[in-house]
């Protein structure tokens, strides 16, 4: 089987990592091995070049891996690796919809949103009308009198 | 045909481009979404730092052939919103290209701008002053004035500006704002100039395989709202059958005053009288003229039984001639002017209400509005019935009893508050009147102190407690720690004749927090439905099946966990 040791510069989260290759190795499978935690034994290894590994692949098993931790026994040198989901199953995972309740680039604003923070001095704006009341009049209200009768020259 | 709606270009700066659908009405309809606003973007995170002239250039080649050469830019703003910043211009097809951060001061004198430095801007702009347009007209020599504002330029950029060119009507637009409530930058285009720019953006996209432009249009057929163009799941659940005649409105209007008044029962005469006036009508009825001997006393006890009420309106009444005060049959000779009816109209005029940060911020429970109204006091308004919308309100008076009725219309949807009042001040005649009326003043202050103390004990605002369930953390967090203030009592009466006399809004907002990048970290909300294939950058899944993986279970729930807290593509 063949496994390809690289230098990934990306977080664990990102989809489609940026990794250099580093080493690969062809050899024998002699041992156990899970599929999700592989732990690989390799002779020989060359130990300068710990710094550089973090990333995985076993093109066997058809995924990438983490390398979480790297043991030195003799002249073995033991990988313990953890299955990267994301990378593994991009193209599958690429295929489908999902419903996505936040982007980077696409979104809508009208939506209510936690994650913002308001300041708590408000913004407070005061916008009169153009116009009110301006005068004041006396009203006189007397019983009778025949109130208003329009005559012909006001109708 | 797409419609491009933000560029990144190749240092990573994003800039939004925001395009007016008023311009296109043969092909295309189309829309900015998120406020409408330009601004500069890192990463799709709004900043506030400036572009370099190789980011100009880059832009520029965008634009070239379009109408849109012109490129307004927002600056940081650390000194409140007083400060104008001229940004950065670029004419090719003109040969003209003015980079530079010239600024001229402005200083705002309560509801105008003035520019102190640039004597020329003050007949030939568009000025807007807290979200209010205050000013237009043509601009007399636009190229001649940018040269001009060349020489004012200093090392920082301070201020947020606006500007708008259109080959067809040389117009500047500014707009001063405050950090975030950034809206009124249009880009005029046209239908030619949106196929000189599509090409220019393939052109350069061929260029730059890997600049992130993010390009959308909107076919105004099938597609009215543009959020709904990403979110085929809007639509959904319940049995109902999306009657879209839900969204019209059958708007109520403010409606005429009514026609039947009391004063054409000629059972009451009502006077609009002069102080002298009624001086001279005090002293006829103090004369002898109301002996014993007279014939008065056979319908009334005393004179003053005629006189129903005086009183003092803020409003002109409709008058129709003059006659002499009777009483009873007893002419006085004085003469007064006759109101001929009971009803007056008062309107206040219209004031335009725009959303400030352009997102769920603009509407409530995060924007509080409340309305002084003369006579009635504070009021609350929903910022969700008024928001982006024009409020109007006239007020009806009836001049013989002082109750007045405030209407609150808007311009989408029409007549949808009314609150009643009392504006006429009593004028005791008699000590009963008097003992009256100071009863009537006890008991409105009565009112409003009942009023206070409810809601000083009372539970939490209502939209408040809806902000708390509704969200966890973040916008809310100021919002429900902010006490309730009742800004006054009972304002009718002598109290509404001594207070302020015009209508006025006092609008709440937030000012919103944001940190850099916080969409790479963190995206924005989207709710929609949509290829995983299709995105880019961080995204979180609210919702997904995992079919046609051969995965085991174990990472099948890896990755689900990982997709539900978020992940970059």
């Amino acid at each position: 089987m063949i496994i390809k040791l690289y230098n990934n510069k990306s977080d664990v989260n990102v989809v489609t990592k940026d990794v250099i290759e580093v080493a690969s190795f062809n050899g024998t499978l002699r041992d156990d091995c899970s599929i999700i935690d592989p732990v690989i034994k390799f002779e020989n290894f060359n130990r300068s070049l710990v710094n550089q590994c973090n990333y995985a692949l076993i093109e066997q098993f058809g995924r990438y891996y983490f390398i979480k931790d790297i043991l030195f026994k003799g002249n073995l040198t033991e990988i313990s690796m953890h299955v990267d989901v994301l990378a593994s199953w991009q193209t599958q995972l690429k295929s489908l919809e999902a419903v996505i309740s936040r982007q980077e680039y696409k979104y809508n604003l009208y939506l209510q949103d936690g994650y913002f923070k308001t300041y708590q001095n408000p913004h407070v704006s005061i916008k009169q009308f153009p116009s009110g009341f301006n005068t004041q009049q006396f009203v006189l209200a007397v019983a009778g009198g025949g109130g208003y009768t329009p005559t012909p020259a006001s109708e | 045909m797409e419609l491009i709606t933000a560029i990144t270009l190749s240092s990573g700066k994003r800039i939004r481009i925001p395009i007016f659908p008023h311009e296109f009405t043969d092909e295309y309809k189309i829309y900015t979404r998120g406020g409408a606003v330009q601004r500069i973007y890192q990463g799709n995170v709004l900043i506030y730092s400036e572009i370099t002239d190789s980011e100009l250039l880059e832009l520029s080649n965008i634009f070239l052939g379009t109408s849109a050469e012109i490129l307004s830019i927002i600056m940081p703003t650390t000194g409140g919103h007083r400060t104008l910043a001229f940004a950065w211009i670029y004419r090719r097809d003109l040969g003209e290209y003015v980079i530079g951060n010239p600024f001229i001061n402005i200083s705002d004198n309560e509801n105008s701008i003035n520019i102190n430095d640039s004597p020329n801007w003050g007949k030939s702009n568009q000025f807007f002053y807290n979200n209010e347009y205050v000013g237009s007209s043509e601009i007399v020599n636009y190229f001649d004035e940018l040269e001009r504002l060349k020489t004012l330029s200093t090392a920082n950029q301070h201020s947020i500006m606006n500007l708008r060119y259109s080959s067809s009507i040389p117009s500047i637009d500014y707009a001063t704002k405050n950090e975030l409530g950034y809206d009124g930058f249009h880009l005029s285009t046209s239908q030619l100039s949106l196929n000189q720019f599509i090409t220019n953006i393939s052109n350069y996209l061929d260029e730059n395989p890997d600049s992130d432009i993010d390009i959308t249009i909107f076919d105004p057929d099938t597609n009215s709202d543009p959020y709904i163009v990403d979110d085929p799941s809007s639509i959904g659940g319940g049995h109902g059958d999306h009657d879209q005649d839900l969204d019209e409105i059958d708007k109520a209007i403010i409606p005429a005053l009514p026609t039947l008044s009391a004063v054409g029962s000629g059972m009451i005469t009502l006077y609009n009288c002069s102080p002298g006036q009624l001086n001279a009508l005090a002293g006829y009825l103090w004369s002898d003229i109301f002996d014993v001997e007279t014939n008065f006393k056979k319908m009334f006890a005393s004179p003053m039984d005629c006189i129903i009420g005086l009183g003092i309106v803020p409003v002109q009444p409709n008058l129709g001639g003059a006659a002499n005060v009777k009483f009873g049959n007893i002419n006085t000779n004085i003469s007064m002017s006759l109101i001929n009816s009971q009803y007056v109209e008062v309107d206040c005029g219209s004031i335009n209400l725009k959303e400030y940060i352009g997102s769920f911020l603009d509407y409530s429970p995060y924007v509080n509005i409340s309305i002084y109204l003369p006579y009635i006091g504070f009021r609350d308004l929903s910022p969700d019935d008024v928001m982006n919308d024009t409020i109007h309100v006239v007020y009806h008076v009836d001049v013989l009893t002082g109750g007045c009725c405030a209407m609150i219309e808007t311009s989408k949807k029409g007549l949808i508050y009314s609150y009643n009042g009392s504006c006429i001040t009593n004028v005791p005649l008699t000590a009963i009147n008097f003992s009256g009326a100071i009863q009537n003043a006890v008991s409105a202050i009565g009112a409003g102190a009942t009023t206070i103390a409810g809601m000083a004990t009372g539970a939490a605002p209502l939209t408040a407690m809806g902000a708390t369930q509704l969200l966890s953390a973040g916008a809310n967090t100021a919002l429900n720690s902010k006490p309730s203030v009742t800004r006054s009592g009972s304002m009718g009466g002598s109290a509404g004749l001594m207070s302020y006399q015009k209508p006025y809004l006092v609008i709440n907002r937030p000012r919103m927090s944001v940190p850099n990048k916080l969409n790479k970290f963190i995206g924005n909300t989207l709710n929609v439905t949509m290829q995983l294939s299709t995105v880019k950058g961080f995204t979180q899944v609210d919702l997904i099946h995992l079919d046609n993986i051969p995965c085991t279970d174990n990472e099948r729930n890896e990755l689900l966990t990982l997709l539900k807290g978020g992940v970059i593509f």
